[in-house]
């Protein structure tokens, strides 16, 4: 049917978009590369806008986006692991359960394994977990030891059902330190749709934000900080190459393999998402295979368990997730890339 | 608690935790390959040639993208002159631009994004309605262009520029909703309603052409 005789405005716009895209556009003359060769060699520099901007907070508010809503719920802490320090423009992911693989990113390897098919998403329900985060230093000394408490409830993003995911985690030796993310995932495939994570303090600031949404195939966002001294904050736009998903979140990674038909030749790939704002900490390619099965013993219960050995960043990293559900009980890395030591997470409740 | 894992203890081991082992299989994780991938290599080293100021490598990223992003900034423009303009300035910007540019996105993206937003800042300092004058009309209609493709283009000059920008921006170029708000500093629901308006302002144009 011609484009002028369709009644419904969408039928029109399916209808004029191949004939809008074929409208005929003329090309630059032969004069402009010459000029704009002319134009550098005369010493004429133009600054360019960032790209793809940000949207204003605003905004953000206006259309409801979860990041931005996030930000105004959540406080939270830097990890002390943290080593080496310098200047907000170094700002690199602090994961929880999965540890600092990714700032350690890789991607010069594909994907050793299919990628996770996220069959099971149905399984999700609405849940709350405590989770202990240890750590010991080479002699055997317990350093640290960390509490998160991690919850899944249902939420609408741009009138489609989804997952909010939000973590906040506290060092439990008192010191003013915490962790905080929120995490909007589709409820149909996990699909992370905005993220926010909040640490404070973070070095020489009281706190830094991190503020990502997801469109295609790209993260955008914005990294910012608050006093006493204010950071000019960076732009986030990082392309998030396809081969190399699903991407998820460190707050989601307890949960996530509950989506997964787990069994025991069961093996596939995934990337854990980092703050995005270095280019070394975009992602991180996971891994993961079932090995075996195990019954574990935790502070929430004994549970049969799959034994999935991840690789993540050339590390191993041993989870165990129960066969009832999938959910994260365990984890473990005997090397910590911030303490050279054990580092263990325990589930030590759930509702 | 913190026990290393029975899988790299040997079989002996037995961690405290674990009650039962049911099974256990040991898995040697293989190592790929390195990929390799000598397209993007070759367009690194262009756009590592571009960032430390050479015009060759300037002129090849010319060649490649000049026709796309000329067509971007024209059809938020309407006026060749501006167009060239704009495509001068993103060239002439784009060494130094290239700094920030990590080349993880879509390079023909990035620069198809920045073109858009100079042009539509180039609309905003103007603050002028895009005119097109009878040199150019010929110029935009080639021969080949059909009675159809000329109507359309006359009935798209014909619509009010912050219409005709979020319908060139999302119809023809393919950016978002939300890609279009932060361009233009407005909110996903009026990036939404101004392109509901414009094709409804198309469409009566159209019908109006038609019936004459």
């Amino acid at each position: 049917m011609p484009f002028s005789r369709r009644r419904d405005i969408s039928d029109f716009a399916d209808a004029i978009r191949p004939e809008l895209k074929s409208l005929p556009a003329p090309e630059p003359s032969k004069e402009l590369l010459p000029r704009i060769l002319a134009s550098r060699e005369a010493g004429a520099r133009i600054i360019l806008p960032d790209v793809p901007s940000e949207p204003s907070r605003t905004r953000f508010k206006v259309v409801g986006v979860g990041a931005a809503i996030a930000a105004a719920m959540l406080l939270s802490v830097i990890p002390r692991e943290r080593s080496h320090d310098g200047s907000s423009d170094d700002a690199w992911a602090s994961p929880i359960f999965l540890g600092n693989a990714a700032f350690a990113q890789t991607t010069s390897r594909a994907p050793l394994f299919p990628p996770i098919s996220v069959t099971r998403a149905g399984m999700l329900r609405p849940m709350s977990v405590q989770l202990a985060r240890r750590y010991l230093d080479r002699n055997g000394k317990l350093t640290m030891e960390h509490r998160s408490d991690v919850s899944l409830s249902p939420a609408v993003v741009n009138n489609k059902p989804a997952w909010k995911i939000t973590s906040l985690e506290r060092d439990v030796f008192a010191k003013p330190i915490s962790i905080a993310e929120t995490l909007y995932v589709a409820r149909s495939d996990l699909r992370m749709l905005s993220r926010a994570v909040h640490v404070s303090p973070y070095r020489r600031f009281e706190r830094i934000n991190i503020q990502q949404r997801f469109l295609g195939d790209s993260v955008s966002g914005r990294m910012t900080t608050d006093g006493p001294s204010i950071g000019a904050g960076r732009v986030i736009a990082r392309k998030l190459d396809p081969e190399f998903g699903p991407y998820l979140s460190d707050a989601f990674a307890p949960m996530f393999l509950m989506a997964a038909p787990l069994h025991r030749d069961w093996r596939g790939s995934a990337s854990l998402l980092g703050w995005s704002v270095i280019p070394n900490d975009v992602f991180a390619p996971l891994s993961m295979r079932v090995e075996g099965e195990e019954r574990i013993k935790v502070p929430a219960g004994t549970f049969d368990c799959w034994r999935v050995v991840m690789e993540i960043a050339g590390k191993r990293i041993t989870f165990w997730a129960r066969k009832s559900d999938g959910l994260g009980v365990r984890v473990y890395d005997a090397s910590d890339a911030s303490t050279g030591g054990p580092r263990e997470v325990l589930l030590l409740s759930v509702r | 608690m913190l026990q290393e894992p029975a899988s790299s203890r040997g079989s002996s081991g037995e961690a405290p935790c674990k009650v039962r082992a049911c099974s256990r299989i040991v898995i040697v994780m293989p190592f790929a390959t390195p990929r390799s991938e000598p397209a993007i290599a070759s367009q690194v080293d262009i756009l590592a040639e571009t960032r430390a100021g050479s015009p060759t490598a300037l002129a090849a990223l010319y060649e490649e993208h000049a026709n796309q992003l000329f067509a971007v900034a024209y059809r938020l423009l309407g006026s060749r002159d501006d167009a060239e303009d704009v495509v001068h300035d993103v060239f002439v910007g784009l060494p130094e631009a290239l700094r920030r540019y990590e080349e993880r996105g879509s390079f023909a993206g990035w620069l198809r994004t920045i073109t858009a937003r100079v042009a539509l800042a180039r609309i905003r300092e103007t603050s002028a309605r895009p005119t097109i004058d009878i040199e150019e009309a010929h110029v935009v209609a080639p021969a080949r262009s059909s009675d159809a493709s000329l109507t359309l283009d006359r009935a798209l000059r014909d619509l009010s520029p912050s219409l005709r920008t979020v319908l060139v921006l999302k119809e023809i170029e393919g950016f978002s909703h939300a890609e279009i708000a932060a361009m233009l500093d407005i909110s996903v629901g009026a990036s939404e309603v101004r392109l509901h308006r414009a094709l409804q302002a198309l469409r009566a144009t159209l019908k109006n052409e038609k019936s004459s």
